[in-house]
């Protein structure tokens, strides 16, 4: 019979599990890489200098981006077109700007320089309206992981809690959360997406990654019931139970852990699905609005350029292969570490 | 725990009501309508052959029922209470066309015939403004189909209804009865057309007849679509779950059993790699390379059959639909390997740690019985959840592949009928997937409780 | 984590110097001349009215098979109910019209299955000497008869052709005198009379209503609401006029639809072919056609309409041999997939020009497009030539009003509106678009000048428009959104104005009557006058025109229209299409038209004794 460990000791030894776990580890780092692009993305790959020096005073045209999107604030009069480019013609005695390692932004086109293969100026090339494919990706990462991080976490939320209480429940509460995973089920998700997307008013990122969360919990409630029911009659639940425990605490504390090692597969996978996901969306068109890169919209507008435009398709594909692969080492260390069994 | 079944199996229908209501109500409700076709489409453009006025969209829309009351007809006791809220609007000065108009006159136009004596009644009373005479015109133009035309003065479409009404001659001598006497409705059968003159019931009636209708697009009965196109995608699901079934379980099992070991990280990277690749990608790679195009001509890329596959024999024939499906087949399954695997490795992990497991082992059991014997059978509980998606999974079909290798199954079938509002489709899928689903999952339960014995469905407390 | 942020700050931070140390030069290659990509681009222009792009020195022979690829389906081919282009295209050959277009002049005057036509003096009356040796498929003999069950069939209001019938709304009368004799009366003399009343597909009657079910009615009865409503034999008539197994003949063992044209109807397999034969009993033997353009039948034995949805695979199914010819393909395959010497040997690649035109359409009654100033300054803002140049690969037209570019009404003394946003900038502030509150972002009347683009989900042209447009004019002030909608939506949001700004397609004929499109009767309910064009002088030139049979005096009329919508750009016209395509040079007495969809396949024969040598 297992004994129940308290939860700070509990977290150390996932800690330490984890870490033995030499690959997880490499692609911990290589989330942690991914997440400073998806923060830095505008200091990374933009058209604006991080600092410039323009008749004899100091600015930062990229916090001011900020400022001005965030906070109501407007550009100064000089740079009202922010064409930060052309004003280098301009320059005089002792003006200076120091641009971001990518001196694109994902919108900028120039026609002249369309279906570039990689090249020292643009270093992935560039597409059919000559943007940076590069800084494209650098922006994408930022809607592609947030579209994965933001559907997932929403179902898995409500996946787990709803499962957890038919399975933990069963009677009314089994029959009414069943009947909701059947109607969800039934449900013809592209469909509800489509309707969605026409019945908004403005087309966006958020309503693709609400509805991907919404529709996507069944999986993962059908399995926490399915492991509550397997669970639920187990020698140390019933003990709990026996204990006198209150209903809320056997299920958080001592159930849930030990049903969480299929749903946290689930999640990985989930991560990369919605990627993956979101990209289909675009191949049908559905997707993100157009101005916005995904990586899925660049390898679907891609698709129609094969096979002459090869750095259009291999480098966005490169980079949901790596996503998909490091959340899934990741997860599946998670998935060994937590595993309540291995404390012994 | 058999009247848990038939409990369940009984819980079907009201499940079963309540997606087909919301399924109609929400895609009623769901902007676009069924004739934006006939006004050409995105790649080919608008043509200008196709004057689609007012008129003649509601023309249409009439022909297809879909001018009347989503689920119950209701208007037809209303209308004076509609016609004040149109004289409301009218009031504020607001135009006589745009979409708030349309859904302020609706109502009305709902009501169709019931509204017209009262109708005709306000045109003869004289205390009509002239926006408002203009409205019952309207309305009695397009519902009763009269030849009144715009460009005829108010003083002629006045007298046109005035000899429609009472009857009398018209413009070309013959003599007409009066329209009068064949709009009077008794009390029973204003009720009646509650029912009848309303959207949900009527697909309901014919849907429990399993008379799902024609479609708007083509005019031929939904369940021509659906015989022609099931068995296409019947092809690709059940080949590609037996396929991926045949290879992950293994996979999963070996990878389980190797934890570690180097097998174990090669097959996961593999299974990674292939699940990250979208499969539209996938798909317009494997065309470009192995279609015959510039590189290797292995395969063909459309449809399911040769031309001429009609006369050939059956060994020809079934060789031939081989090599079309291979293609969109192995696209079709490779994405699904990774997960099923992880699925069958994560739970054999887990029931291998279990105590009676170790006990097994200790009891002397070879490795090869505690695996294929103890283990196995517990780590299964999980896949068989997955085994209820075959049902319905069995005529959704594949959008994205099916639409780049033209094949035309169950995907193309459903994805065309959203874009195109083809509701008594739509209804028709949605409602059998909807019964398919609920007996799969059914199904898995009763599995469940045949593998698990542990598992009861008995009321807690 | 903390520890791992650091680092990679750093290392951001040095990337950022060396790449702010190292030159920073944009290498431009200038797109040498795109040319033809080793196609023949087909003009049409002037008096060249038919163009044949393959030898000409070898005499026909029959035979052979055609195999080529659509992108879509035809929804069904009941002929009046069908809308679809691809439905269109395969019926022209199995139904024929009483008159057609002379491949010399493009008129609409060349009796067909009309012997000889006469109009009545005062323009009303169109009488037609039917021939007396029409067949159809199965043999029966076509009569003036079955031409007016065809006309009844249309006015009928229960059949489900309210689009096609519009055209036919002005009809008052129609009879048969004898075997072989039609008259039909308009209630106006409108220009296009001759081309919709000689215009529609002969259907027979036999087959439709085998009951004689609309014999009863006149074309009068038809016409008169009282008489439809009361008589359920009209309705039942229309019911199954609709659902028509000839309308659907779907699968190996349907009826084939029974026609008077060319080609034999053979079957259709739903998503995968639709195919027909030639007809050997074809009654037009009479060869006076224009040089080599044979009618008298068709060379070739079978043609094969494959369906195949997706761009990459139509292409690969070409190279691989698996189809002959491919009508449309995507511009950048033309210029850039198809230019090996296999290919080239091969195929013959061909760019034609087809009567439809692209536009960005500014709904004229929102605050932002009510000023024509801002709307000719949105035009100057367009570099059109540019995206022509590097986005549609050279294969636009460009256009300055709706008429058909190598046509008679179009009026090219009119000169394009240039691309200068400097001059463009000046407009929008003189109509008063000035950024008053310093955000950055124009306004007038505390409007934010902030629209949004719609655009059709699927339609990478005005995808890509649109994102060219956002990024120009954020520069001078402007915010633009984009909305992809899908094509009903979008299409009902055209129709109740519920838009800003649309890109669209229009594809109109060699002549083409404003009235719909720019006629201010036709904004809201009425018409297709979707941008709320409102002009006096135009309105009043548009009804006159209509019923000015005269064609110069119609046509300068037209001339001075164009130049109100060149002053008044409620759309800014892009260009007319060119449509890139291919085929197995293997095929002879190929030859491109100016009607859509560009070619006819009665002339094509495929030269088999080549593929034997080849091989």
């Amino acid at each position: 019979m297992s004994e129940m460990a308290p939860a700070r000791t509990y977290s150390q030894i996932v800690g330490s599990q984890f870490r033995k776990n030499k690959l997880a580890v490499l692609s911990l780092h290589v989330i942690y890489v991914l997440l400073f692009v998806f923060i830095f993305a505008d200091f990374l790959a933009n058209d604006k200098p991080i600092v410039m020096r323009y008749q004899g005073s100091t600015y930062f045209p990229v916090f001011r981006e900020y400022g001005v999107n965030w906070f109501g604030l407007n550009w100064q009069d000089a740079f009202k077109s922010q064409q930060f480019k052309i004003l280098e013609e301009k320059y005089g005695e002792g003006d200076w700007a120091i641009y971001p390692v990518i001196p694109y932004s994902s919108t900028e086109y120039n026609l002249e320089v369309k279906l570039q293969p990689p090249s020292r100026a643009h270093i992935f090339g560039t597409d059919e309206l000559g943007r940076d494919v590069l800084s494209q990706m650098i922006h994408g990462a930022r809607v592609s992981l947030l579209v994965g991080f933001v559907a997932v976490a929403i179902y898995v939320f409500i996946g787990v809690i709803l499962g957890a209480l038919a399975g933990f429940y069963g009677g009314v509460i089994d029959i009414v959360i069943q009947r909701m995973i059947e109607i969800m089920i039934t449900f013809p998700r592209m469909f509800l997406i489509i309707t969605i997307v026409a019945v908004m008013e403005t087309q966006s990122i958020i309503n693709i990654m609400i509805i991907l969360g919404l529709t996507g919990w069944t999986g993962v409630a059908r399995f926490t019931r399915g492991e509550f029911l397997k669970v639920k009659n187990e020698d140390y639940v019933v003990a709990a139970k026996a204990l006198g425990y209150r209903d809320f605490r056997t299920i958080f504390r001592h159930v849930l852990p030990n049903t969480l090692t299929p749903v946290l597969v689930t999640a990985t996978f989930g991560v990369a699905a919605a990627i993956l996901i979101e990209s289909g969306l675009s191949f049908l068109g559905f997707g993100a609005p157009p101005e916005q890169a995904t990586w899925g919209s660049l390898l679907s507008s891609a698709r129609d350029t094969l096979p002459t435009g090869w750095w259009l398709t291999t480098f966005p594909g490169l980079a949901i292969f790596i996503t998909v692969t490091v959340y899934n080492l990741v997860g599946e260390g998670l998935r060994d570490a937590l595993d309540p069994r291995l404390k012994q | 725990m058999w009247r848990y079944f038939l409990k369940r199996i009984l819980l079907i229908f009201p499940t079963l009501f309540g997606i087909s209501i919301i399924t109609f109500i929400i895609i009623k409700l769901a902007p676009g309508d069924p004739t934006a076709f006939k006004m050409g489409n995105q790649q080919s453009g608008m043509s200008s052959d196709q004057n689609l006025a007012k008129q003649v969209i509601e023309q249409t829309r009439e022909i297809y029922g879909l001018d009347k009351p989503l689920l119950l007809n209701f208007v037809i006791f209303n209308v004076e209470g509609n016609w004040e809220a149109v004289q409301d609007y009218l009031a504020e000065g607001q135009e006589l066309s745009g979409r708030a108009y349309d859904d302020i006159v609706e109502p009305i136009k709902q009501a169709d015939e019931v509204a017209v004596p009262f109708l005709v009644g306000l045109l003869e009373s004289d205390d009509l403004t002239a926006d408002e005479t203009t409205v019952v015109l309207e309305i009695l133009t397009i519902k009763q189909k009269l030849s009144i035309s715009v460009e005829m003065s108010l003083e002629k479409q006045l007298e046109y209804i005035q000899n429609w009404w009472y009857g009398g001659t018209d413009s070309t001598g013959v003599v007409r009865n009066a329209a009068k006497d064949t709009y009077h409705f008794t009390d029973f059968q204003k009720f009646k057309k509650i029912f009848t003159e309303a959207q949900y019931p009527r697909w309901l009636v014919n849907m429990m007849m399993l008379e799902f209708g024609d479609s708007i697009k083509d005019n031929r009965p939904v369940w021509d679509h659906i015989k022609e196109s099931v068995p296409v995608s019947l092809i690709f699901t059940f080949t590609s779950f037996i396929l991926a079934y045949l290879i992950a379980i293994p996979l999963g099992i070996y990878s389980a059993t190797h934890q570690y070991s180097t097998g174990d990280k090669v097959t996961t990277v593999i299974l990674f790699i292939l699940y990250s690749l979208p499969n539209f990608w996938v798909a317009t790679m494997a065309i470009v390379f192995f279609g015959g195009g510039d590189f290797w001509d292995v395969f063909p890329v459309t449809g399911l059959h040769s031309l001429g596959a009609e006369d050939m024999s059956t060994w020809e024939y079934l060789l031939d639909l081989g090599h079309h499906v291979a293609l969109p087949l192995i696209i079709w399954t490779y994405g699904s390997f990774s997960a099923l695997s992880r699925y069958m490795r994560g739970s054999m992990l887990e029931v291998i740690r279990q105590d009676y497991i170790r006990t097994a082992r200790a009891k002397g059991l070879s490795e090869r019985v505690v695996t294929y014997k103890h283990a196995l059978r517990n780590s299964l509980i999980p896949i068989i959840t997955m085994l209820a998606n075959l049902l319905p999974l069995a005529i959704s079909g594949s959008i994205i592949i099916e639409s780049i290798f033209s094949i035309p199954g169950m995907g193309q079938l459903s994805f065309n009928a959203v874009l195109f509002r083809d509701y008594p489709i739509i209804m028709a899928v949605t409602t059998i997937s909807a019964m398919l689903t609920l007996s799969g999952i059914l199904l898995s339960d009763l599995l469940y409780a045949v593998v698990d014995p542990r598992i009861t469905f008995e009321e807690k407390r | 984590m903390k520890k791992s942020f650091l680092i990679q700050f750093s290392v951001l931070i040095l990337l950022i110097i060396f790449a702010n140390l190292g030159m920073r030069s944009i290498e431009t290659f200038d797109d040498d001349e795109l040319g033809n990509a080793g196609g023949i681009r087909i003009d049409l222009t002037g008096n060249e009215t038919v163009f044949e792009s393959s030898p000409k020195d070898l005499p026909p022979r029959e035979g052979g098979t055609l195999v080529l690829a659509e992108s879509a389906e035809p929804e069904h081919l009941n002929t009046y109910t069908s809308t679809s282009a691809a439905a269109t295209r395969v019926l022209d050959y199995i139904y024929e019209t009483l008159l057609d277009y002379d491949y010399e002049t493009w008129r609409y005057d060349r009796p067909l299955l009309a012997e000889s036509f006469s109009i009545s003096d005062d323009g009303y009356t169109f009488t037609f000497k039917i021939r007396e040796n029409v067949y159809w498929h199965d043999g029966q003999q076509l009569t003036a008869d079955d031409v007016l069950f065809s006309i009844k069939a249309v006015l009928n209001p229960f059949v489900d052709c309210a689009p096609m019938r519009s055209s036919f709304s002005k009809v008052v009368s129609a009879s048969t005198n004898g075997q072989y004799e039609f008259i039909i009366s308009s209630s106006e003399t409108y220009f296009r009379n001759q081309e919709i009343l000689g215009g529609f597909h002969i259907i027979p009657k036999h087959i439709w209503d085998p009951k004689g079910l609309l014999d009863r009615y006149s074309v009068e009865d038809l016409l008169n609401p009282s008489v439809t409503r009361e008589e359920a034999a009209i309705k039942e008539f229309a019911d199954a006029f609709n659902t028509h197994p000839q309308g659907r003949p779907v699968g190996e063992d349907a009826e084939p639809i029974i026609g008077s044209g060319p080609w034999l109807f053979d079957k259709w397999i739903t998503g995968d072919y639709i195919s027909y034969a030639r007809n050997d009993n074809y009654w037009n033997d009479d060869p006076t056609y224009i040089d080599g353009y044979s009618e008298d039948g068709a060379y070739l034995d079978k043609v094969i309409v494959k369906v195949i949805s997706d761009a990459t695979a139509r292409l690969t199914a070409l190279k691989a041999s698996e189809i002959d010819f491919i009508p449309r393909m995507r511009a950048v395959q033309y210029f850039t997939q198809t230019n090996t010497p296999d290919f080239l040997e091969k195929f013959q690649k061909v760019s034609y020009v087809v009567p439809a035109y692209s536009y960005i359409g500014w709904n004229n009654d929102k605050p932002y497009f009510s000023d024509k100033r801002v709307r000719q300054a949105m035009t100057m803002l367009i570099d059109r030539d540019s995206y022509n140049k590097y986005v549609a690969y050279g294969l636009g037209i460009p256009t300055i009003g709706p008429f058909y570019i190598y046509g008679e009404q179009y009026n090219h003394n009119i000169e394009r509106w240039p691309y200068d946003p400097i001059r463009a900038v000046e407009l929008i502030e003189e109509a008063g678009w000035i950024d008053h509150d310093g955000d950055g972002i124009r306004d007038k009347d505390g409007v934010p000048f902030n629209f949004t683009f719609s655009v059709s989900a699927g339609s990478t042209s005005s995808k890509y428009m649109a994102l060219m447009l956002k990024e120009d004019l954020r520069k001078v002030g402007i915010v633009v959104n984009i909305r992809q909608l899908e094509w009903s939506v979008y299409v009902e949001n055209l129709r109740d104005r519920q838009f800003d700004v649309v890109s669209l397609l229009w594809i109109g004929g060699l002549e083409s009557d404003p009235y719909q499109i720019w006629h201010s009767d036709n904004i809201g309910d009425r018409g297709s006058n979707y941008m709320g064009f409102r002009h006096a002088e135009a309105d009043s030139l548009i009804e006159t025109a209509r019923f000015e049979l005269d064609k110069k005096k119609r046509n300068a009329m037209y001339f001075r229209l164009q130049e109100i919508f060149h002053e008044e750009q409620p759309y800014t016209f892009m260009f007319y299409q060119r449509d890139p395509g291919a085929y197995l040079k293997e095929f002879h007495g190929v030859k491109w038209i100016p009607i859509r969809p560009g070619y006819k396949l009665y002339s094509w024969w495929r030269n088999t004794s080549m593929a034997g040598e080849a091989s």
